[in-house]
């Protein structure tokens, strides 16, 4: 018993000698856990901590490097994406940030940092859209070079004419419908709708906002479209009351900037969805697509069957794209509550209050108080690193890892249990009790060590 | 016993059912596979008056292959060599083990999991009367041998496990069960004695969050098992409730783990018709990843008691009465690793001492010292160089 006390004894002094440790602060922070980096280079815990040091010290270069090394020693380090996406942002690099914070909303696990980044994703996805139209614009003349595929379409807001302003957001309503419409085929891809809106805001910034068949054909190169559709809505006053809405659309040929055919329809504005479907189908023949009989179903179906839901809705899109999207949120959810079954405006009326919400990357650090990310910070500002996700017993690093390490405990497998001393894991010496599964050992207590007994069966003889 | 076989083989289809079927999703992330090798040897020497001496050289290979960002699979075997000297002789066998084939899909935003997997027959479920103790020895559940069985036949798995963040916490919950067939587990020419094990359903909480600049984990396990079948008897050996927990965090650069397990099982009927009491092993373990110049040295120690219950025995007019007795030891290790071009060798060693339970020559209750040593040296390698 003393041998055994003894050898208790070693590890647990040599254990409290290394957790003996002297708080430092700034540039200290870094220095020493540099100095931690270059002893232990495998540690993802010290890579994470100085990458969060320099990001702290505002030393961006350095602190993406080892954010990045971080990443790559535990790619399931939610923290670590965490830093990694604020100091991408930091250098302005939107995909980077994109990639990091998606990364943490897969493995991070603080509710609070979740949600301000799904709304700072939002927002960050709108400005990479304005970033590429910008450089679109900027690099006019070789991107216009690049004909885009006549399966390619963009449609542009259609124009409104009319006396009654509240029936001007059925422009971006009704293109979104020919938008969806036209998407039901295979054969066609069209330029999503705040792509398309991002550069036709940058086009009116730069003054050439009008929209003819030159500006179309202009657009539609910027966004590598061969066709663009582009049309009008005209409220028509009846004879005896209501209002008839006539639509017209075009397709244009981008490298030709001619008009390739066109549609057009009309009825009473209760039927826009009628005027929609028709004049849909119809530039589907003009683009050359036959349809599936699944495709047409596809295109049958109605977003919503009230008017003033898709009103609502409408409005809602014409400030999104005006940039007011507290207003688009409130619109959104308007249609919403007036159809509980437009799933487009209930999708839209999220997407438009996660932006509204003002995630700033300054709002992201704000949520991080008071969690188990601001601890790990706190440790590396001072010069401590601590144990990243994989660091920990049975890999827990978020959800899907809890998931994968249930999975593995109750469909064991002997080898890989015998394999652990070859894991990086600190637990890897330590023996496993889960991978053994009953044996007929287990089944005779013959397996008991110190029990030399008799063990005795009846086993029949084969008769031959 | 038709439905029996049916059923595995359905559990069987199951299985390759799924890893077939999503096979075909995409193989872009087969380069970060990975391939285990750990030689070890392990080696028990239990003192008078039991005078036994049981050891196992292993050699397990497990390779894991992500065939897509969704679908991994993974496939491992070992050879063994067990060997059991005492004053009754000495049994030893060698060979391939059974191979495990598993697969694992993972749903959505990767919090669902589904898994199958196939004990594949490569190892030899049939041992000869002389092969029987090293066979059983391996198994024991207090000594932990890396390998603990050579064969058990043919089975499947099926399971699903989720998890989701609940606050600061991760939860997860899985379930699986494990369909065998029949095999013989005695070669005795000219004789015939099936051993059909029962369906063994297993499930699992797990639970883990960050504490301090650590992280906590803790799991329960319990598996429970239909009734075995040998020669005709039907019997169970009882329940397995597994707790576990442990600590890890990083102090200075330096990974430190703490953590605990225990197994209880339940009491049951052995085979033979005798009543297996009720067992308990509670082991907790320490480890620091020092760098010492860069170099990683990881000392652990670890500590296990084992309390068996012996239920009250009938023989003719004899009662013997219920009682208990326990058993100990502890293990001090040492591992390092090494990078070898371009593999990662892990060289570790550890030394035992203890006391286990046993008997005199009198059939009375005696306590015989225990000494044991073992040494590995595990590589891992990546071999597209992820």
């Amino acid at each position: 018993m003393p041998t055994i006390k003894l050898l208790v004894l070693i590890p647990f002094a040599a254990l409290a000698s290394a957790c003996a440790s002297a708080p430092v602060s700034g540039a200290d922070a870094v220095s020493r856990l540099q100095q931690q980096q270059r002893a232990n280079p495998g540690s993802a815990g010290v890579s994470r901590a100085l990458g969060i040091a320099q990001y702290q010290a505002n030393n961006y270069p350095a602190a993406r490097t080892a954010l990045e090394t971080a990443a790559r020693l535990d790619p399931r380090d939610g923290t670590t994406a965490l830093y990694l996406g604020l100091t991408a942002e930091a250098q302005h690099d939107l995909p980077a940030a994109k990639a990091a914070y998606s990364s943490y909303l897969s493995f991070g696990r603080t509710s609070r940092i979740r949600s301000q980044l799904q709304a700072r994703l939002a927002a960050l996805a709108r400005k990479e859209l304005e970033a590429d139209a910008r450089l679109a614009i900027a690099q006019e003349a070789t991107v216009s070079g690049q004909v885009g595929s006549p399966l390619t379409i963009a449609v542009l807001p259609l124009r409104f004419t009319g006396s009654d302003s509240a029936l001007r957001p059925l422009e971006r309503g009704f293109a979104d419908l020919l938008t969806t419409d036209l998407s039901r085929s295979a054969q066609l891809t069209l330029v999503e709708r705040s792509r398309l809106q991002a550069l036709l805001d940058e086009m009116a910034l730069t003054g050439t906002g009008a929209v003819d068949a030159g500006t179309s054909a202009r657009a539609g190169r910027l966004l590598r479209a061969g066709r663009v559709v582009q049309g009008s809505l005209l409220q028509v006053p009846h004879v005896v009351g209501g209002v008839i809405l006539r639509a017209d659309a075009a397709v244009v040929d981008v490298p030709t900037s001619r008009v390739q055919g066109a549609a057009n329809g009309s009825d009473a504005l209760e039927q826009v969805f009628d005027i929609e479907k028709r004049l849909a189908l119809d530039l589907l023949r003009e683009l050359g697509v036959t349809l599936t009989v699944a495709e047409r179903n596809a295109i049958e179906q109605r977003p919503t069957r009230s008017l003033t839901a898709f009103l609502a809705y409408s409005r809602g899109l014409a400030a999104e794209d005006a940039g007011r999207y507290d207003d688009a949120s409130r619109f959104f959810n308007d249609a919403a509550r007036i159809d509980p079954g437009f799933g487009a405006a209930l999708q839209k009326g999220q997407e438009a209050s996660r932006i509204s919400a003002g995630a700033t990357s300054a709002g992201v650090e704000a949520s991080i108080k008071g969690s188990s990310e601001e601890k790990v910070a706190a440790a590396a500002s001072t010069g401590q690193s601590s144990a990243t996700t994989s660091g920990s017993s049975g890999g827990g690093g978020g959800a899907s890892s809890l998931a994968k390490e249930v999975a593995a405990n109750v469909n064991t497998s002997q080898a890989s249990g015998a394999t652990q001393g070859a894991t990086t894991t600190a637990t890897a010496g330590t023996t496993d009790p889960n991978k053994k599964t009953g044996t007929f050992g287990d089944a005779t207590g013959t397996t008991n060590t110190g029990t030399a007994g008799l063990v005795s069966f009846r086993i029949p003889r084969v008769t031959p | 016993m038709t439905t029996r076989t049916g059923g595995a083989r359905g559990a069987a289809m199951l299985a390759v059912g799924v890893m077939v079927g999503v096979s075909s999703a995409g193989a872009q992330s087969i380069f970060d596979s990975e391939l285990r090798l750990a030689p070890q040897f392990v080696q028990y020497r239990i003192k008078a008056p039991a005078n036994e001496t049981i050891s196992e050289l292993a050699i397990p290979i497990f390779v894991s292959m992500p065939l897509s960002q969704r679908f991994t699979i993974d496939i491992g075997t070992s050879y063994a060599r067990a060997r059991i000297t005492s004053d009754a002789g000495t049994s030893a066998l060698d060979g391939l083990t059974d191979t495990q084939l598993r697969g694992n899909y993972t749903l959505g935003n990767d919090n669902v999991v589904l898994t199958a997997g196939l004990n594949l027959p490569t190892g030899n479920s049939s041992v000869t009367l002389e092969q029987f103790a090293a066979s059983s020895r391996i198994g024991s559940d207090f000594l932990a041998f890396p390998i603990s069985n050579m064969g058990t036949g043919f089975a499947a798995t099926g399971g699903i496990a989720v998890a989701r963040p609940l606050g600061d916490w991760n939860i997860g919950a899985g379930a699986a069960v494990r369909r065998s067939t029949a095999y013989e587990p005695f070669n005795i020419a000219n004789q015939s004695f099936s051993y059909q094990p029962g369906n063994e359903y297993r499930g699992r909480i797990g639970a883990d969050r960050t504490v301090g600049a650590g992280r906590l984990a803790l799991g329960l396990t319990y598996s429970t098992f239909g009734a075995d079948n040998a020669g005709g008897t039907r019997f169970s050996t009882g329940d397995r409730i597994i707790t576990q927990t442990s600590y890890s965090t990083t102090v200075s650069g330096n990974d430190v783990v703490v953590g605990a397990y225990d197994v209880f099982r339940t009491s049951g009927y052995y085979a033979s018709g005798t009543v297996s009491g009720r067992e308990n092993i509670l082991n907790a373990f320490g480890s620091v990843g020092l760098h010492p110049n860069g170099v990683l040295v990881e000392p652990t120690l670890e500590v296990r008691h084992w309390q068996q219950s012996i239920p009250e025995f009938t023989s003719g007019s004899t009662v013997t009465p219920g009682r208990g007795q326990s058993s100990y030891l502890g293990t001090v290790g040492v591992r390092t690793r090494l990078e070898v071009a371009g593999v990662s060798v892990f060289p570790g060693a550890g030394f035992t001492l203890g006391s286990v339970a046993t008997f005199d020559a009198a059939g009375l209750p005696a306590q015989a010292g225990l000494t044991g040593f073992r040494a590995q040296l595990a590589m891992r390698a990546t071999p597209f160089g992820q």
